[in-house]
């Protein structure tokens, strides 16, 4: 009875986590595949010594820490704060978390090994996250603070119209990129990259806070229409792809920068 | 106990944000994957420059759309009607077999077509072509027997037509595409040559033929739990051969349009 009692817990504590925490496994690992298609060699075998595997691999890791007591400081670094200006506000959002681990990484012979590999850890999985659509808050944006609940149309008209209720949250963080969940994440990285590679470069330019700034832009027209309760269409839903996309080629494309440039 | 684990069960499904799509969702993705890995590189090319994307990104695009009212026509595209001589109804526009024809047709001088034309018959085409393999998707209108109904799953009503839509999620519910395509992307050219051989309409009356065993192995207000394992076997191994079969012909289908 114990066991089952813990399984059961285990079982909703990784799923509270996909619910609560940013992408899901396919979307950061997603990234970190992405990502690793853009390396430099250096970065790539740098990455690799302190790592001691992939960025793939290690992409999950700082999802563990955001349920734990004594670090739950570090679920604030999933968000990126902004103001109505779409300018970094915070020092304590997943901006700020990242320019410390940029930092850490460029001064590493100054630190402790644990903190260079903790550093790097968290770079991975916070550029993912600061890059979902539901993890960006702007000040005058108040649906963009908290997520709510709103329902999908299955698009059907007459008796065959249903809806399924989801939250804003659970759509961007799993729901919308769980259409291709039998996609390993080094062809969804492929597809991202045929896809949306002509624009690496403009993509990766400009600092961690213009990288924000610009998730801001992507994130203010998408909320038109939007508020709690809400009903999405399909076909809007069916549009959501595409911006979900983009994030996921920024994501990668800016944390193999980031790298690039730590690790040059 | 048992109805308290079920109901945790049945949130972790829904807190997940996990959605059965069925063949709709991993037996498309899946065809269209093993059917990129036999292009040429020709034709993998060709269609990666249409699509901007690979096959397997737009193959349940069809069934995104369907109901959106600029293509509520091809909402009735996605099975094939046949009759009691195994043949596809020909006639009828609400038929893969026949709209694949058409588009094959048309696709013959797709140099000549807008690219937005191309983009949007090949979408149709890697859906299709999955879709008249699909098991349930063959549809015996004129023999009332074979109608599609309602099974029981642990006790719950379900559509006889879902379960075999959602076949590879039951059977293989922790694959990737890598996963199928390293266990089902595995036959040899001889074997590929055969499948591939014939015309639409010819793949069309074998799978009317073949798909009739379906309603003998899972016969309606029947409880699948219940079913012997050589029928689960059975059921495993259509669910296989057909996606290997849609898989290796959409192949065959994009290799002859890009060929020049």
């Amino acid at each position: 009875m114990k066991q089952i009692l813990k399984t059961i817990l285990f079982v909703c504590a990784v799923i509270f986590t996909t619910e609560a925490f940013g992408w899901n496994r396919l979307g950061h690992e997603t990234i970190a595949a992405l990502a690793e298609r853009h390396l430099t060699p250096t970065a790539k075998e740098q990455c690799q010594a302190i790592l001691g595997g992939s960025l793939r691999e290690n992409a999950m890791w700082l999802d563990s820490l955001f349920r734990q007591e004594n670090t739950k400081y570090t679920a604030s670094w999933q968000y990126a704060v902004l103001d109505a200006n779409l300018r970094s506000v915070s020092k304590k959002d997943g901006v700020a978390a990242l320019e410390q681990c940029k930092d850490v990484l460029a001064n590493r012979a100054e630190h402790s090994d644990s903190t260079v590999v903790a550093a790097l850890r968290t770079v991975i999985h916070v550029m993912g996250d600061i890059h979902n659509v539901a993890h960006v808050r702007i000040a005058d944006i108040p649906q963009s603070k908290k997520s709510f609940v709103f329902y999908i149309s299955n698009g059907r008209k007459g008796k065959k119209f249903a809806k399924s209720k989801t939250t804003w949250r659970r759509f961007w963080d799993s729901s919308l990129i769980n259409r291709h969940r039998v996609f390993t994440p080094e062809f969804y990285a492929e597809d991202v990259d045929l896809c949306h590679g002509e624009r690496r470069e403009e993509f990766q330019k400009g600092s961690i806070r213009d990288w924000a700034a610009d998730m801001g832009r992507e994130c203010k027209p998408l909320y038109q229409g939007v508020a709690p309760e809400f009903l999405m269409s399909r076909e809007q839903s069916n549009l959501m792809e595409l911006p979900q996309d983009r994030c996921l080629a920024r994501a990668g494309y800016r944390l193999a920068a980031l790298l690039n440039e730590v690790f040059k | 106990m048992k109805k308290f684990l079920l109901l945790v069960a049945l949130l972790a499904t829904t807190g997940a944000g996990y959605r059965a799509l069925g063949w709709g969702g991993t037996g498309h993705s899946v065809i269209a994957y093993i059917a990129e890995q036999n292009l040429t590189p020709q034709a993998k090319q060709k269609c990666r420059d249409y699509l901007h994307h690979t096959l397997p990104y737009h193959a349940s695009w069809m069934d995104y759309w369907r109901f959106y009212e600029p293509f509520a026509e091809t909402s009735s595209w996605h099975s094939v009607p046949v009759g009691k001589d195994n043949k596809h109804l020909a006639d009828m526009t609400d038929n893969a077999a026949r709209q694949i024809k058409r588009i094959c047709r048309e696709m013959k001088r797709y140099k000549k077509l807008k690219d937005s034309i191309v983009c949007d018959n090949l979408k149709y085409l890697i859906h299709m072509v999955g879709d008249m393999h699909c098991p349930s998707h063959t549809k015996y209108l004129e023999e009332p027997h074979l109608k599609q109904g309602k099974i029981l799953r642990k006790g719950k009503k379900d559509k006889f037509h879902a379960y075999w839509d959602q076949s590879p999620d039951i059977y293989n519910p922790k694959w990737t595409i890598e996963d199928y395509r390293k266990n089902l992307d595995t036959l040899t050219p001889a074997e590929i040559a055969d499948i591939c051989s014939g015309t639409v309409d010819d793949w069309a009356t074998q799978n009317a033929v073949e798909m009739r065993e379906i309603y003998t192995l899972l016969p309606l207000d029947t409880e699948v739990t219940e079913l012997p394992e050589e029928s689960h076997a059975r059921m495993k191994a259509i669910c296989h051969k057909q996606i290997q079969r849609g898989a290796y012909r959409l192949a065959y289908v994009l290799n002859e349009i890009f060929k020049k």
